[in-house]
């Protein structure tokens, strides 16, 4: 019986440490996400794309960009992680943007066509045994 | 006290608590979180993943790509009826008439029918509890809607705020089939009212076309989605996809009056079905 109480507890506090993460991302990709796309010049796009991930870990955000449009692309990560870089490209995996060469945690550019972009974050490796963890949003705004 | 017995309470004790702030999560979806950063204890070797985000753009998102035309009008007969809600009684006709609920809210704020988008609001947030999305649209949104004479700006914001509140609620629920049905339903609503609009004519409104030819490359996302859905009855909406899709390679490989006529058909069929 007692087993089965450590089963349940221990079920539970997982069930509650992943549904606790995915809220605070989600809050997260709001408040620093938002201020960091700068909403006075770009309107958020209707989706959140904020997920917690660990040193080592990457992130794929994919989405279409129409032609013609001003869009701005920003990468923000919890103040405990590392330097965030992240790359934009096309389905073909060419890159159109690297933020290690010079840029920073945002890329505006419009579209000069109608095209399908994936936007990869890497969270850098680090040598640790716990390596740490934290929420990354990738926020997509535009200009109207 | 028996300490023996105390001790072996300690994981009831803990399921309870557990339990309890995992009830209290659910309820605040609006609820700012104290912190931003998160630590686990690691007691193996972390093997490095990579997450994938399929990233359809809302309803609104789409709509007011193809309505933010000057050739767009607004026709109130391309609404589906506020009526028609009481329909929709199993959760893949409730997500896929939310997603044309809500692109019908975004077309009639972006024409400032004021009167009728406070009607489809209260047709969305019901339809969000139906679907046991709690917390969307919060008492704010409501008495902004109700008290004041709003601009589309300040519409359009409370429309995406709201759709961001349903998709993390939805995303913290581990419901993504919900979600990718919602954006689907908005999808070919968009599609319906834009080409509604050009009377099943490419000529008669040539910049309104192109917005719709421009939205070929949704599908290669929608298709990810679906294929990566676990709900059936999600999944078999890939076939109305694939209609949807054959219709769009025709429309750019040649477009003229046959091909746009056959998509403009295939958008009304699957429309007609889905709020029937």
């Amino acid at each position: 019986m007692k087993h089965v109480k450590y089963l349940i507890a221990v079920t539970l506090l997982l069930t509650m440490f992943t549904q606790l993460t995915k809220a605070q991302c989600l809050d997260f990709a709001k408040d620093k996400g938002f201020a960091a796309l700068d909403t006075t010049k770009f309107v958020p796009e209707g989706r959140l794309n904020a997920v917690p991930l660990s040193e080592g870990d990457m992130f794929d955000v994919y989405k279409p960009f129409f032609r013609g449009r001003k869009y701005k692309v920003v990468v923000v990560g919890a103040d405990n992680m590392p330097k965030l870089n992240f790359k934009v490209s096309n389905f073909q995996r060419e890159v159109l943007y690297d933020s290690s060469k010079g840029g920073g945690n945002g890329w505006e550019f419009t579209s000069e066509t109608n095209q399908n972009l994936i936007i990869s974050v890497e969270v850098p490796a680090s040598s640790s045994a716990n390596p740490k963890t934290g929420c990354i949003a990738v926020i997509v705004g535009f200009v109207e | 006290m028996n300490i023996k017995n105390s001790f072996w309470k300690v994981p009831t004790f803990i399921a309870i608590i557990s339990g309890t702030m995992l009830l209290s999560n659910c309820k605040s979806d609006n609820g700012k979180s104290d912190t931003d950063t998160l630590k686990k204890d690691s007691i193996t070797t972390h093997v490095s993943q990579t997450e994938t985000f399929y990233s359809m753009p809302s309803p609104s998102d789409i709509a007011a790509l193809l309505v933010d035309n000057t050739e767009m009008t607004f026709n109130k007969s391309f609404l589906n009826a506020p009526a028609n809600a009481e329909k929709y009684n199993t959760d893949l006709k409730l997500a896929l008439n939310l997603g044309i609920y809500t692109a019908d809210l975004s077309y009639a704020s972006y024409f400032e029918q004021m009167q009728i988008s406070q009607e489809y609001f209260g047709v969305t947030k019901k339809m969000s509890e139906q679907l046991g999305i709690t917390n969307a649209i919060g008492e704010n949104h409501i008495k902004m809607i109700s008290e004041k004479k709003l601009t589309k700006e300040a519409m359009t914001k409370i429309i995406n705020e709201t759709f961001m509140n349903a998709d993390a609620y939805l995303q913290e629920n581990d419901r993504r089939d919900v979600m990718t049905t919602i954006l689907y339903g908005g999808w070919i609503e968009a599609l319906y009212l834009a080409t509604g609009n050009t009377n099943g004519s490419h000529t008669a409104k040539p910049d309104l076309t192109l917005r719709i030819t421009d939205q070929a490359i949704v599908l290669e996302i929608l298709e990810k989605l679906f294929e990566t859905a676990k709900d059936e009855n999600v999944k078999a909406l890939q076939t109305d996809l694939a209609k949807v899709k054959e219709n769009f390679a025709k429309i750019n490989e040649k477009m003229n009056a046959e091909n746009f006529k056959a998509f403009c058909d295939i958008i009304k069929e699957l429309r007609t079905k889905y709020t029937v």
